[in-house]
């Protein structure tokens, strides 16, 4: 077998989803059996180069230790009692880009129930509001620990001045009810 | 950690089993990881991927329809997180300098430095000769390669979960990448 020969992906950039199927079926096991054994080599030779690999990747590419604890505490995050705001909207994802403008703030948009809760996020804060309108208290999380109470009208308006950097959530209590939004990189 | 505990050890951390969690996180994490280094994102992008799924997920425990299938759950996640990230860097400049977006972390682990001593010398040289030429594959090789080689090792699930390809492709492909990885070692060991 040729190795070099048909092999669409090299180089590729990594969005050429939906091809791959093409491999299907493509390494038929020999009948003779000197052609077997051939077959069971170098399926141990790939077991043998992929452990290789693992020991690489663990020596050479670790995941950082500082993660890992970061991980460890995010069990503080764990909280039953609070419903979840599921993101519904992200600009990122779900808003056409306009060409030319290159600072645009992110909008996304977050949903519990009846309860909706918008976002706008920019380099110099952000703000929001939660719909139907009403008062509640609202911090920016940004981790495990860490709180940072909002600014909030009667309304439901909220403003901070203050951007998020990295993960952030949004703790809303109504009064009835504690709202978290699903976790997010700003 | 053995994929068949996944969902006990789910179903315990939503009780309050602290050490359960901790044994996720730690049976968990490289794969996590593995993700986010397949997706070449700058350290400061993957650091916050990384943690944005771990909130997450702490977040969603005991909403997770198939504890079972926390894994895939986290790849995924992760994936599309990554994929948002490169989404909002293509207005900026996007470099695509291996020496910059993917270099091996600088941390250096007791086993790094077991392996610099000096009789390990040429398993270190091949390790890196290795780590080089993996990172020379083309990117569908790499990415594969990347999230296979966790440890412990995903399933096929996880990994189609993490690179949004069909299970039923990754055997082949790994076969193929593998070769070719192999192809190159032997090229270069042969100049």
């Amino acid at each position: 077998m040729n190795e070099d020969n048909g092999f669409p992906y090299d180089g590729a950039d990594g969005n050429s989803d939906g091809a791959e199927d093409s491999f299907a079926g493509e390494t038929p096991p020999g009948d003779a059996p000197a052609e077997r054994v051939l077959a069971e080599d170098a399926l141990a030779a790939d077991a043998l180069l992929e452990e290789e690999l693992r020991q690489a990747a663990a020596v050479l590419d670790p995941v950082p230790e500082t993660l890992c604890q970061i991980a460890l505490d995010a069990y503080a995050l764990h909280d039953l009692d609070a419903k979840i705001a599921e993101l519904t909207f992200d600009s990122l994802v779900d808003a056409l880009p306009v060409r030319g403008v290159t600072d645009v703030p992110r909008m996304l948009t977050f949903r519990a129930g009846p309860l909706t809760v918008d976002i706008e996020v920019t380099g110099d804060g952000l703000m929001g509001q939660v719909l139907p309108p009403g008062p509640a208290r609202i911090e920016v999380l940004g981790g495990p620990g860490a709180a940072r109470p909002v600014a909030v009208d009667t309304l439901g308006r909220f403003t901070s001045d203050t951007p998020p950097s990295g993960p952030f959530a949004l703790r809303l209590s109504t009064g009835t009810e504690v709202i978290v939004t699903e976790w997010l990189r700003a | 950690m053995d994929r068949t505990e996944v969902g006990a050890l789910v179903r315990s951390a939503v009780d309050g089993d602290a050490a359960a969690w901790k044994a996720l996180v730690e049976g968990m994490s490289p794969l996590v990881w593995s993700v986010v280094r397949a997706h070449r994102l700058s350290d400061a992008d993957g650091h916050e991927v990384y943690q944005t799924v771990w909130f997450r997920f702490a977040q969603h425990l005991g909403r997770i329809r198939e504890p079972d299938k926390t894994g895939a759950w986290l790849a995924s996640t992760a994936r599309h997180e990554c994929l948002k990230v490169i989404k909002g860097m293509t207005r900026l400049t996007l470099t695509d300098d291996p020496q910059v977006l993917d270099r091996a972390s600088d941390d250096r682990t007791p086993e790094q430095t077991l392996i610099d001593s000096e009789e390990a010398a040429d398993r270190a040289e091949r390790v890196r000769r290795l780590w080089q030429e993996l990172d020379g594959l083309g990117a569908r090789c790499r990415q594969l390669l990347r999230v296979l080689i966790a440890s412990p090792p995903p399933s096929y699930v996880e990994i189609s979960a993490a690179l949004g390809i069909a299970v039923g492709s990754i055997g082949p492909l790994r076969q193929r990448c593998l070769r070719r990885l192999r192809a190159r070692m032997d090229q270069r060991g042969a100049a």
